[in-house]
């Protein structure tokens, strides 16, 4: 386990080092100077130039990647030229509502879409089944920010059960306003994943059905309830565990695009305005942020799947 | 040898005729590939079908429900939304289109190098882990950010981010390949590796590259419409699903018209793509159903 963990952890050193560069090149593929950019056509050629300076732009492009990984390794993620405070705090803020609705859209997912695909692979080919998987079909071809305007069309709009958009904190607004702000974005959010999810379990759970052991234990009588949740559950759960770490960062970035229909100041928001106000290094540090978030989830599932099944530590 | 060619001949026709067949009653591929079929219609008739030219504004006619004039309504600017889905579509499918083929291309011309050479392979795949472990859909709004709005744009970004993938497919398609006997016997007849690569094991990596282009086709018009929905895909006034579906964002209470045909295309379009590739790969690729 030990060799496998180090083989693990020195298999990020080139990861990192091409996420690093590519994150690094997202301000130099502007046409044209970065700062201009940012500063509009208005601004002069001194102002431009003191950015430039600021920036650190003037560097060559050698010295400028190695300013800018030295300063993430001390915590300087840069500076936002719109928002007055440190690039941390900034991340700080904007990411308590993103995760708050990651969690809630992860909730909602897994807990819909497991018993859903136990039960298509239970009454495999039924009419139950082709529901399911229909259902499914149609999660797949339904990207969250769509679902989300019709939701609001639907619940907030016509039967104003659910406000349009908006966000309001526990803290400041109790947990029953917290969750009804979420709850339209949530189901927005994990619907796309929760077909997926459906389709792995269906098709896990199936081929465990078919495997000899379950036969088994079948012939020896065990009824069929404990066979689905006992014998054929279990042993699906290895895949189905895996893809939970994947759904978590697939739910992480789609919620980027939801925060934007439903007007979440999350981290999507965060990046949409600093697109909109060419505020590089902010999204810089998004991507940054969320991509390391990544690297460690998919770490700790490798391990976490090495530590399960003793078959995927001691390959090659 | 006139016989051989003749003998060679009718089992190709034979063996297409069996996969004509069984594409016909593959009913996953039938429906999807129909669906597809007709919204590609829909694009290039665009101009034919339909009444009033997707910029064209009637300021007197603005945020009317749909009618016989406007069968889905108008929007803000009083431009006719059915015209302007059509025309949608058109640059939905264009970028579709062009991102399914350069992924296709590129992804498979890395992934088939990457199979042969063992130190391209080391750097190639690193390069892929490194693009992967960054979210698609975040790290195609930061290049747009840096790059600009623009349908070209997007089409270089998408691109980008779904090249990766496709290498992976093919190189892992392609190592399976090589190890054939009858590589091993071209090679030792002394064929080059490019003559190698590109002549004997390109064509037998085709299926899974094909089904995988089809659901970056998806994902690009996916995409496309998520990030025009975020003010940084197509630019304005054109006309695109994820355009129209922002400015109906903004009258979602006057004209649900502006959001429910543009969100019906869209989905569609996916849906059908999406059968279309699972038929494709029950087809083509059995052993991975």
């Amino acid at each position: 386990m030990k060799k496998y963990i180090i083989r693990r952890l020195l298999a990020l050193i080139p990861t990192l080092f091409v996420v690093s560069i590519v994150i690094f090149s997202i301000i130099h593929m502007t046409p044209g100077d970065p700062a201009a950019m940012i500063l509009g056509d208005k601004a002069s050629v001194e102002d431009i130039e003191a950015l430039r300076e600021a920036m650190g732009l003037n560097d060559p492009l050698p010295v400028q990647y190695i300013n800018w990984v030295t300063g993430v390794f001390h915590g300087d993620l840069g500076q936002s030229v719109f928002i007055d405070e440190p690039m941390t705090q900034i991340l700080k803020e904007y990411m308590a509502p993103t995760f708050s609705l990651t969690i809630y859209a992860m909730i909602i997912s897994t807990v819909l879409a497991i018993p859903l695909g136990v039960i298509a692979a239970k009454k495999r080919g039924s009419f139950t089944d082709q529901g399911i998987s229909f259902l499914s079909m149609i999660g797949i071809s339904m990207p969250s920010f769509l679902l989300g305007l019709l939701l609001i069309l639907g619940f907030a709009v016509q039967l104003r059960w659910f406000p349009v958009g908006g966000y309001k904190t526990i803290a400041k607004d109790g947990l029953i306003a917290h969750i009804r702000y979420l709850t339209l974005p949530a189901l927005a959010l994990g619907f796309m994943e929760a077909a997926l999810i459906i389709r792995l379990t269906r098709s896990s759970v199936l081929e465990v059905l078919a495997s000899d052991y379950v036969k088994m234990a079948k012939a020896k009588g065990v009824s069929e309830f404990a066979l689905i949740m006992k014998h054929a559950f279990k042993n699906a759960l290895i895949p189905i565990l895996t893809v939970l770490g994947q759904t978590f960062m697939a739910l992480l970035a789609g919620a980027a695009i939801v925060e934007s229909v439903f007007n979440i100041p999350g981290i999507g928001r965060l990046t949409v305005n600093s697109v909109n106000r060419r505020d590089y290094e902010v999204i810089q540090a998004v991507v940054l942020m969320v991509s390391l978030i990544n690297v460690v989830m998919c770490l700790a599932v490798d391990l976490l799947y090495g530590l399960v099944d003793p078959r995927v530590r001691l390959e090659d | 040898m006139t016989d051989l060619n003749e003998i060679r001949k009718r089992l190709l026709k034979e063996q297409r005729q069996l996969l004509v067949h069984k594409f016909l009653h593959n009913r996953l591929a039938v429906t999807g590939g129909t669906i597809t079929f007709v919204m590609l219609f829909l694009a290039l008739a665009a101009p034919l079908l339909a009444a009033q030219g997707p910029l064209e504004m009637v300021v007197s006619d603005r945020l009317s429900a749909p009618s016989a004039a406007h069968i889905f309504g108008t929007d803000t600017y009083g431009r006719d939304v059915f015209s302007r889905i059509l025309y949608g579509a058109r640059v939905s499918m264009t970028i579709g289109l062009f991102v399914g083929l350069i992924t296709m291309v590129a992804g498979m011309c890395l992934g088939l190098l990457a199979s042969w050479f063992k130190t391209l392979d080391e750097v190639l795949m690193r390069i892929c882990d490194g693009l992967n472990a960054i979210p698609s859909t975040l790290l195609a709004i930061a290049f747009m950010a840096a790059l600009g709005a623009s349908i070209t744009n997007v089409i270089v970004s998408l691109s980008i981010v779904s090249i990766p993938r496709m290498a992976r497919i093919a190189r892992s398609a392609a190592l399976v390949v090589k190890e054939q006997t009858y590589i091993e016997a071209i090679a030792a007849a002394g064929a080059g590796p490019f003559h190698i690569i590109f002549r004997h094991i390109a064509p037998n990596i085709l299926s899974p590259v094909i089904v995988q282009a089809s659901y970056v086709f998806a994902n690009a018009i996916i995409t496309e419409a998520a990030l025009s929905f975020l003010g940084v895909g197509v630019p304005v006034p054109q006309p695109s699903w994820g355009n129209i579906l922002y400015e109906g964002k903004d009258v979602i209470y006057n004209a649900w018209w502006m959001i429910v045909y543009p969100a019906v295309f869209t989905a569609l379009t996916v849906f059908g793509l999406n059968l279309f590739g699972d038929g494709l790969r029950d087809l083509l690729d059995p052993h991975t159903s």
